[in-house]
């Protein structure tokens, strides 16, 4: 707004009688005033690429900011330049969250808001146009989308009606959620085979639990099958083997042979005599091994589980796993996170772990502790583990992707 | 009750680094800057609150959006709280009110770094924020820490959820943070991971950072305010017991190393450190820089809620509703009254006056002297409530998972 407002202000003064500055001068300016006229418009050009040169290494310093507050007095000052800019920034801002970390696109929010604010407080509105292009482009960063969506929203009254309905498989979860929403409210309302269709329909954009859940019960209702395993992604085939001694929580740092080498065929000495490795499934709708009801709920023991993930393609995912039980997982090898806490409750992706899939067979390997409390509530011995990308999507293993296409046109 | 006695633990003072009581308070005195008050300890000196709570007495109530159990502040004429939103409760705000209508002044949303599941009776946003007066430091379950000046301007942003991980609980964190002097010192404690932070008000940078005992805690720090040329120190308290920390160096000064629970908090007024251990335990510091062991009371324990110290006389609330009131000096049982509970709120305490607000949302004003309690009024606001109240100005403040109220007369 701040460059703009240089611009008008300048080629204003230099229009005689309300023509335009061309042919202004072209009817005989004198030298002298053309000169002057010349030094202005530099001038003008030169303000005109410092501001937009201040907006982009501006942007560029929100971005950069870094954990333990770097960056933050930087960013502070980044921030006031922004801000002094006005609505002519909203959406360069938003472009600076795509690549930026959670951190810096926090500074960027903020800013964003600050802006927006401004605009609603002074009557001057936001502008309208730009930010809607920018909502519909879902090349740039989903969180910003949604940023620009629900200012928008302050001004906008139908907008939801506009958009919401065609977000259904949009890379924001927000978004999907609110497709979601309607077309479950719309299902409710209406019977037999149109209810079922939108019901199939709102599954093939859902992300989240409860959505599922209630639309997995409506069409199981009408007797129409939902795989929800798959919907999710949860790997439901594994090969378990222990338990190994966890006795007063020593197992959790110890390094037990499959840790080393996992050798499918090969016999360890275990907590309890001999132990190899023994398949288990699961047909549980989430995923959950439950390894103190399909196996045994040794106290103080732990057991490892491993299962082979075939990705079609090198490609960045989540791993999101549940347990109530202290665990180690490891993608390829490597160990990815671990985690000491016992029975402190569980819920489906209670802890999402961005990995690095390679193209082909990726070996998974879970370590999974059991303690020796004796409290009802801390009894369980189970974990959840499912593949999926940003937004909850579940990534299927290469020889299920077929049926992957079937699940998003919910067929 | 323990026979009095004297342990001397670490006879370490930091007095190059002495603040003086008077920096902890140095803001407007009816400023209410944090967790149970600007010396955290839930008292509010010189407020006259309205006893007879009823419809007339609520001057206002406002909406508030997403969800929260943290409790609100009080800096000059805005009134300061937290929200979490959204399906995983990962979008956090940080709101501010005009303390006379009730008009939402402005608002910032971020995104959490950390993780956001939390049992569901508690919420991201379950600590309540602080400020130094000019800034609000505002902490949530996922760790992340914010501040922002009292216009909402981002001044700093830690993600200590996303540079400790590990630092997190399954069922939520709940600890609210502190200011003293130019530090803000958070507790980050669960069973994987767990430190204490002294985080520089201006900078966010970090001023010091220990390891505490890895055990799951929710309970938040005390300020015990300096005297006779001592600092005022930070209390930190676990499983294993309390530890005062130096606020500028996290050095740590004296140990009670009795254990203390991991959920109520203790209380400082004057020179007595009211303390959830073993029932309730007292302990007076002493200028050496150990501390002096008064009494313990089994039958003064409290629930959830904080310990409060009024007139000479404790008050802890068990989780059923039975107020039991003590006296400080010496532990005994004074009485015992019942309310209608279960409490997570901790009672403000006011000019002879408790003010509690049951999980449900049900308000009593008890009159407490040491013959005994009454109630004065009740109330019900119909609103589940875990926070405890903030005063400022003879008006007191509560929030509702939904709504903000303000109560005067």
């Amino acid at each position: 707004m701040m460059a703009k407002r240089w611009r008008c202000d300048i080629l204003g003064a230099a229009r005689p009688g309300g023509g335009t500055f061309w042919s202004a001068n072209t009817r005989g300016i004198d030298n002298m005033k053309w000169k002057l006229v010349a030094a202005a418009l530099l001038a003008c050009t030169a303000s005109l690429q410092a501001a937009s040169l201040r907006a982009a290494d501006a942007i560029e310093t929100l971005r950069s900011v870094g954990p333990e507050a770097a960056g933050a007095a930087q960013a502070r000052q980044a921030r006031d330049v922004l801000v002094a800019g006005g609505s002519d920034n909203l959406v360069p801002v938003l472009e600076g969250f795509r690549g930026s970390t959670v951190l810096a696109s926090n500074w960027l929010r903020s800013t964003f808001e600050a802006i927006a604010d401004q605009q609603l407080k002074t009557g001057k509105g936001l502008p309208h146009a730009e930010l809607l292009s920018f909502v519909r482009d879902t090349t740039q960063a989903p969180a910003a989308r949604r940023l620009a969506y629900e200012w928008l929203r302050k001004e906008l009254a139908d907008l939801e009606e506009q958009l919401i309905p065609s977000m259904l498989l949009d890379p924001n979860p927000e978004f999907r959620r609110d497709a979601v929403s309607r077309l479950v409210d719309q299902a409710k309302a209406a019977n037999g085979p149109k209810a079922i269709e939108m019901y199939q329909s709102a599954l093939a954009g859902a992300v989240h639990e409860d959505q599922v859940k209630v639309i997995a019960e409506a069409l199981r209702a009408a007797e129409v099958e939902v795989d929800i395993q798959k919907h999710f992604g949860f790997l439901p085939s594994w090969k378990v083997i222990g338990p190994f001694n966890n006795r007063d929580l020593v197992g959790f740092s110890i390094a037990y042979p499959p840790e080393k080498k996992i050798e499918i065929a090969a016999e360890y000495d275990g907590q309890l005599g001999q132990v190899s490795w023994q398949p288990i499934n699961t047909e549980d709708d989430y995923g959950v091994v439950d390894i103190g009801k399909q196996i045994e709920n040794y106290k103080g023991s732990l057991m490892y589980a491993t299962t082979t993930f075939r990705s079609d393609q090198a490609q960045s995912v989540e791993l999101r796993l549940g347990t109530p039980n202290a665990w180690k997982l490891w993608v390829n090898g490597e160990l990815v996170f671990q985690r000491e806490e016992y029975h402190r409750s569980t819920q489906m992706d209670q802890y999402k772990i961005p990995v690095n899939l390679l193209k082909g067979d990726n070996v998974l390997l879970l370590k999974v502790c059991q303690n020796e409390q004796e409290q009802s509530w801390a009894q369980d011995y189970k974990f959840q583990l499912r593949v999926c990308d940003a937004t909850g999507s579940a990534v299927l293993p290469a020889d299920m992707m077929n049926d992957l296409s079937q699940i998003k046109s919910g067929s | 009750m323990k026979p009095l006695k004297i342990r001397s633990l670490f006879a370490v003072l930091c007095l190059a680094a002495a603040i003086p009581s008077a920096a902890i308070n140095s803001a407007l005195a009816a400023d209410w800057k944090q967790f149970r008050g600007n010396n955290a300890n839930s008292v509010a000196i010189g407020e006259i609150l309205p006893t007879e709570l009823s419809g007339t007495s609520i001057a206002w109530q406002v909406d508030l959006p997403g969800r929260g159990v943290s409790g609100p502040i009080v800096v000059g004429r805005q009134v300061l709280l937290t929200a979490s939103s959204g399906y995983s409760q990962n979008r956090l705000h940080v709101l501010s009110y005009d303390v006379g209508s009730g008009e939402l002044q402005w608002e910032r949303q971020f995104e959490a770094t950390g993780r956001t599941g939390c049992h569901s009776k508690m919420s991201v946003a379950t600590p309540t924020p602080a400020s130094d007066g000019q800034r609000v430091f505002a902490f949530y379950s996922s760790n992340d820490l914010i501040c922002t000046d009292l216009q909402g301007n981002l001044q700093w942003y830690r993600g200590l959820g996303e540079e400790f991980p590990n630092a997190s609980n399954s069922l939520g964190m709940s600890s609210s943070p502190i200011v003293i002097g130019p530090t803000v010192i958070a507790q980050v404690e669960s069973d994987a991971e767990a430190f204490a932070i002294g985080v520089d008000a201006i900078s966010g940078a970090t001023k010091w950072k220990i390891d505490r005992p890895r055990k799951a805690n929710w309970t938040s720090p005390t300020i015990l305010p300096g005297a006779e040329g001592r600092p005022a120190l930070a209390l930190l308290q676990s499983s294993k017991g309390v530890s005062a920390v130096d606020p500028e160096t996290g050095k740590v000064v004296w140990e009670f190393a009795d254990g203390a629970s991991t959920i109520p908090s203790s209380t400082v007024v004057g020179n007595i450190v009211v303390i959830p251990s073993n029932g309730l335990t007292t302990i007076k510091p002493v200028a050496d820089g150990t501390f002096e062991e008064v009494w313990n009371a089994s039958r003064l324990s409290p629930g959830t809620a904080s310990p409060v110290v009024m007139d000479g006389m404790t008050f802890t609330i068990n989780p059923a509703g039975a107020l039991a009131a003590g006296d400080v000096e010496s532990g005994e049982r004074l009485w015992q009254l019942r309310l209608k509970g279960p409490f997570s709120s901790t009672p403000v305490a006011s000019n002879g006056y408790l003010f509690f607000f049951n999980e449900d949302g049900f308000a009593a004003v008890v009159k407490a002297n040491r013959d005994g309690g009454e109630i004065v009024s009740e109330l019900d606001l119909g609103e589940r409530i875990l926070c405890s109240p903030a005063v400022s100005n003879n008006a007191l403040y509560i929030r509702s998972d939904q709504q903000l109220w303000k109560f005067a007369d």
